[in-house]
């Protein structure tokens, strides 16, 4: 008799042992209603999903937050003339002697103040009067600091000089050029 | 696997979960009582004691009545069932490993049974009749390549569930079916052949 293939005998015996699982008997669990239940803990996916929601909405306010600072704080669109147009912005090589003096005095003037100045080309071109306050608004009571002041002062002043002969200013800005930002806010308390 | 005839008779496994997802309670007791002896036989040949497999079984039945909302009525249940018991019996299995006086398992369902009194269900199959198929499958797969096996063979999934319920892949599973099928037949023909010289002894 030929035998049958393998395949078959594996259904056959399978039948066979599943009537014997059929016949055996275990006690039926005890299920409780299942309004009853406690809410199921989220699966891996659905935390998977809740923190990629997360992450979305993270990107989201990103962008948002990037694109109002980009909308607000970048160039203005008022109609208000600027105070200083650049024709041209000179390479660092091309400063004046007293331009570059009065770049180093800057610094030298945040180290003194503690804070920072305004850094565009337009406050710095009012330094000199400013300057001039300046040590009336100081705890000046060294003569050393006095002339140290004084002579920042005079270095400033030249090179506020050299800045408005070396730029020419234009009444209206060409598309391609930067506009020079304000001055800072507390430029006003200098004068 | 589950009676034809009867099928027509009785609610289908998908229309009693679908019930009992609704909140009938009497319909889940009706499939852990057509699902409790084929689920501790699986878990058997998968964590080695009876005692250990029967806990699973409760644990597997359990966790799919509290995530009946999940169950997709649309696919069979007893696939979907398959797949937490397989899980439960690997989580199972990492635990046991995790604990230092561990017994020592080996590698074929029946390993894990030595020193162990057979449950009232390994006795029942022991006396099975038959010329012993699937007692020759039992002691010399291995587990996953007996699951998959007993999964299609015995419970009627398809290769791609039986996958599905072990956590490979299609592929994997037919390659698991392939090997299983392919242990067998090579200790069936030793077998009748040392049947046919027994019964043609050489004369010389």
């Amino acid at each position: 008799m030929p035998t049958p293939p393998l395949e078959t005998e594996l259904r056959r015996d399978a039948d066979a042992r599943c009537r014997v699982l059929a016949d055996q008997t275990f006690p039926v669990g005890d299920y409780p209603p299942r309004q009853t239940l406690p809410a199921p803990s989220p699966g891996p996916a659905a935390v998977l999903g809740r923190l990629a929601r997360l992450a979305g909405l993270g990107a989201a306010a990103t962008a948002a937050l990037l694109l109002t600072l980009t909308w607000f704080g970048g160039p203005s669109e008022s109609p208000s003339p600027p105070a200083v147009w650049l024709a041209d912005r000179p390479a660092p090589g091309q400063l004046g002697v007293s331009l570059q003096a009065m770049v180093g005095g800057l610094g030298e003037v945040e180290t003194e103040l503690g804070q920072r100045l305004g850094p565009s080309l337009a406050a710095a071109a009012r330094l000199p009067g400013r300057l001039d306050a300046l040590p009336r608004g100081l705890d000046a009571a060294h003569d050393a600091t006095r002339r140290q002041w004084a002579q920042l002062g005079e270095d400033l002043r030249a090179a506020g000089a050299d800045l408005r002969r070396s730029w020419r200013l234009d009444p209206a800005p060409p598309p391609a050029s930067g506009r020079l930002p304000a001055a800072d806010p507390h430029d006003a308390a200098f004068g | 696997m589950p009676d034809a005839a009867a099928d027509h008779l009785e609610p289908t496994d998908e229309a009693l979960a679908a019930a009992a997802r609704g909140g009938c309670v009497r319909s889940y007791e009706t499939l852990d009582r057509r699902y409790r002896a084929r689920l501790v036989h699986l878990l058997t040949r998968r964590v080695g004691r009876e005692a250990d497999a029967e806990d699973l079984a409760q644990a597997t039945l359990w966790t799919a009545y509290e995530k009946l909302d999940r169950y997709d009525p649309r696919r069979r249940f007893g696939p979907w069932l398959f797949t937490i018991a397989v899980r439960k019996a690997i989580d199972h299995g990492r635990a046991s490993r995790r604990r230092p006086a561990a017994e020592p398992r080996g590698d074929t369902p029946y390993a894990g049974l030595a020193g162990n009194e057979p449950g009232p269900l390994q006795r029942a199959i022991d006396a099975e009749a038959g010329d012993g198929l699937w007692k020759r499958a039992d002691a010399l797969l291995p587990k996953n390549q007996w699951t998959a096996l007993w999964l299609v063979y015995g419970e009627g999934l398809t290769p791609a569930e039986a996958g599905k319920a072990l956590g490979v892949s299609r592929v994997n599973a037919r390659v698991l079916l392939h090997r299983a099928r392919k242990t067998l037949a090579a200790d069936l023909a030793i077998a009748r052949a040392h049947t046919h010289v027994a019964e043609y002894p050489v004369t010389s």
